[in-house]
């Protein structure tokens, strides 16, 4: 029964912070809907279809990615609970070493997220087939060269 | 939820960790070098790449010299009884660590041809990633932290075949992840058995013994195919023949010796507590079945082989049958000298074949004909080469195969153990019949004909005739104990 | 009827897993299957070693070691999952049968 309280606590807490974060977006934006932004966002993709569809193969690199930073904060929760409660933790010695690993932990995390960011695989990579896009649209070619050199 | 407040009642924490630190600082050093090497390539651009050559080398080799300069005296467990450091620790260390710089020599010496530039940098830093888990399986007393441990070779291995490119490097690389998860998976599985069994998971003390010796057999079965793995033994050998023709040379030479130290260090570990708990004979007689095993299907599938490469992967799998023989006659000296032999052996023998396929464009034997002829060099130095990987008198491969056999001889007069003679028997009858597929590509070298494009540079002469003076020397500063 | 769940159940549960992981590891032909079979095997493991805990043991290590093995679990399955990307631009598939490029 104990448990109960926190666990409904944290059903409500949700729902009010969701309620105040769709209020606060109500208020400030612009309110010009079409078709589009009218469809649930999936990432670019369709979200209304069959789940065999192909996704961009794009995708993938940056979930591995994405898949490696998430799992590694599984080490962090057990050591901000751990750490600081146990009798070891009232030295000083202690407490030092478990700040200083904490921060290696992350500063080597750091150094893989900027290993990958300047190796480009965040990028949206520019693909060839727009030229050919460009053809089959109805969109007279005229209009996508203003708009270029608007850019 | 509420176990993790329990982290608070359990003293996992060190005493003294300055102490500790103090004495784990190899694997601190290596992972410093392993951040170190991956933040020089994100920093610096492809033009500047050679600069983690010069970090990787300086730092293995800073590495190595501090650990030659300060072995270690006594034995003591520390870090909570996770991390042993001993004598026989240091000794193991200094082997991973010249293992690894060997491969990078190897590497920079032997050029391979399909080594992009660009990919290099990553290479080292999978390399040091590998040698820090090695160096952490040599020395763990804690199940959780081989799993670790062996788990950081893996991953770093995986990776390490990708730096050739090609349908068989592509092929090689999924057997071996799939074959590494699905063994690290059965490891898994025996070291949850042992927890639920015994409460425990430190391999220095082992307080209950829940167990049937059937349950424990298993167990410990279980436990050790991780283990084999990474040692290429029966019945996890399936990778290496695969791995070691579809990955970069270099890498083939690296999986072929350094691995199996680091997993042989780990086996002898597990024994210890076999020794009080488990019934020792019995898990002796397990590893002698597999070691049997391993070197009947290594020596004779090794005969057929026509790649050298194949060849050389075969062999590597009779050769841990030998040092598996080790490992059942319970001679850590026995086993160090051996492997230290092997991979003087080893990499000699990979330099040849670098050069000859770099020079004939083909990993066949065959093109290993009139080599010997052109270049004396080259012949002599595969000639020891496969001398000393069968054993014969004046290389130090045949000490090595002396003390190992007089020490299973030993362990036998000490358990009689039907299992033991048979390994004996087995041994002696896979050194007689490897005689004729070691001999194959030096008479190729010798008693074919064949042109040569290229002579061997300086430092390549050098790497041939050092290693082999290396091996002949080996042969006498052993101590025959 | 909870307060019955003995250590037992969890056991039988996790051998289950584990065969039905091995199962599948070994008769799918297909690279992403194997994986998801050995996911199942590491999976069945985990269960083991969380288990045996109770709020009288505080034997914590066997946690420890899950939240250990979930990040291995990720690392191995994302390296798997990029060699598996590999394989489809070489070959053109990702069945384990089709790929030979080596004899024997």
């Amino acid at each position: 029964m104990d448990l109960l309280v926190p666990t409904l606590f944290f059903i409500v807490g949700s729902l009010v912070f969701i309620s105040i974060t769709f209020g606060v977006w109500r208020l400030l934006r612009p309110h010009r809907p079409d078709a589009n932004k009218l469809t649930a966002y999936e990432c670019g993709e369709e979200p209304v279809g069959s789940a065999h569809g192909l996704f961009n193969s794009r995708f993938y690199i940056i979930a591995l990615v994405f898949l490696l930073f998430e799992a590694e904060l599984l080490f962090l929760f057990p050591w901000a609970v751990a750490a600081f409660r146990s009798q070891a933790a009232a030295s000083t010695a202690w407490a030092t070493f478990v700040s200083i690993e904490i921060f290696l932990f992350i500063f080597i995390l750091a150094v893989g997220l900027g290993y990958v960011w300047r190796k480009g695989y965040f990028n949206w990579g520019k693909m060839n087939y727009s030229q050919t896009l460009i053809q089959n649209s109805p969109i007279p070619r005229s209009v996508y060269e203003a708009f270029n050199k608007r850019q | 939820m509420r176990w993790l407040f329990c982290l608070q009642a359990v003293q996992l924490f060190p005493e003294n960790i300055s102490h500790d630190l103090w004495l784990l600082w190899p694997e601190i050093a290596v992972a410093a070098l392993t951040v170190v090497l991956l933040m020089i390539q994100t920093a610096l651009d492809k033009h500047h790449r050679q600069w983690s050559l010069w970090a990787v080398g300086v730092g293995l080799s800073g590495i190595l010299a501090a650990l030659a300069a300060q072995p270690t005296g006594e034995t003591q467990v520390f870090f909570s009884e996770m991390i042993l450091a001993s004598p026989l620790v240091w000794q193991f260390h200094l082997l991973l660590v010249s293992g690894t710089l060997l491969t990078i020599l190897l590497g920079q010496i032997f050029p391979p041809k399909p080594f992009g530039d660009d990919s290099k940098p990553e290479y080292y830093t999978l390399l040091c990633g590998a040698l820090l888990g090695l160096l952490l399986m040599v020395r763990a007393q804690n199940l959780l932290m081989l799993f670790m441990a062996l788990e950081t070779v893996s991953i770093c291995s995986y990776g390490l075949v990708f730096f050739a490119s090609g349908k068989k490097t592509t092929e090689a690389g999924v057997k071996y992840i799939l074959f590494g998860i699905f063994s690290s998976a059965l490891m898994l599985y025996g070291i949850s058995l042992w927890w639920n069994a015994t409460g425990n998971l430190s391999l220095a003390q082992v307080s209950s013994n829940l167990l049937p010796v059937w349950g424990a057999r298993l167990v410990f079965l279980l436990i050790l195919s991780g283990l084999l793995f990474k040692t290429s033994a029966v019945p996890f050998h399936i990778w290496t023949p695969d791995v070691l023709e579809g990955a970069p040379l270099p890498v083939a030479a690296f999986f072929s010796v350094v691995p199996k130290a680091g997993a042989l260090a780990a086996v002898m570990t597990l024994l210890t507590p076999a020794a009080s708990q488990l019934q020792v004979l019995s898990m002796l007689s397990v590893l002698a079945i597999l070691a049997v095993l391993t070197l009947i299907i290594g020596t004779l599938a090794a005969i057929r082989q026509t790649n050298m490469r194949r060849l050389m992967a075969y062999s590597a799998i009779a050769q841990a049958g030998f040092i598996l023989t080790a490992a059942v006659a319970q001679a850590p000296t026995t086993l160090i000298y051996y492997l230290w032999v092997y991979l003087a052996l080893n990499f000699l023998a990979f330099g040849v074949m670098a050069w000859v396929e770099s020079e004939r464009q083909s990993q066949e034997i065959g093109a290993f004909a009139g080599v010997g002829k052109a270049t004396p060099t080259v012949g002599v130095a595969m000639l020891v080469a496969m001398a000393g990987l069968i054993g014969l008198p004046p290389t130090a491969g045949f000490a090595a195969k002396l003390l190992m056999f007089s020490a299973l001889w030993q362990q036998w007069q000490q358990l009689q153990s039907t299992w033991l003679i048979l390994l004996f028997v087995s041994g002696l009858a896979a050194t007689v019949i490897s005689v004729y597929f070691y001999f194959k590509a030096p008479y190729q070298m010798f008693f074919r004909e064949g042109q040569l494009l290229r002579q061997l540079t300086i430092l390549q002469r050098l790497w041939l005739i050092a290693l082999s003076i290396a091996i002949i020397a080996l042969l006498v500063l052993n101590n025959f104990h | 009827m909870w307060q019955t769940l003995t250590p037992l159940h969890y056991w039988i549960l996790s051998a289950l897993i584990f065969c039905i992981g091995m199962a599948v590891t070994i008769t799918k032909r297909n690279i992403i299957g194997v994986l998801m079979g050995l996911e199942l095997m590491l999976n069945a493991a985990n269960i083991n070693l969380v288990a045996v805990w109770n709020n009288e043991s505080q034997a914590v290590e066997g946690q420890i070691f899950t939240l250990f093995i979930i990040a291995i679990a990720a690392a191995e399955s994302a390296l798997a999952l990029a060699i598996a990307y590999q394989v489809y631009r070489r070959f053109g598939t990702v069945s384990l049968d089709k790929i030979s490029a080596m004899k024997g």
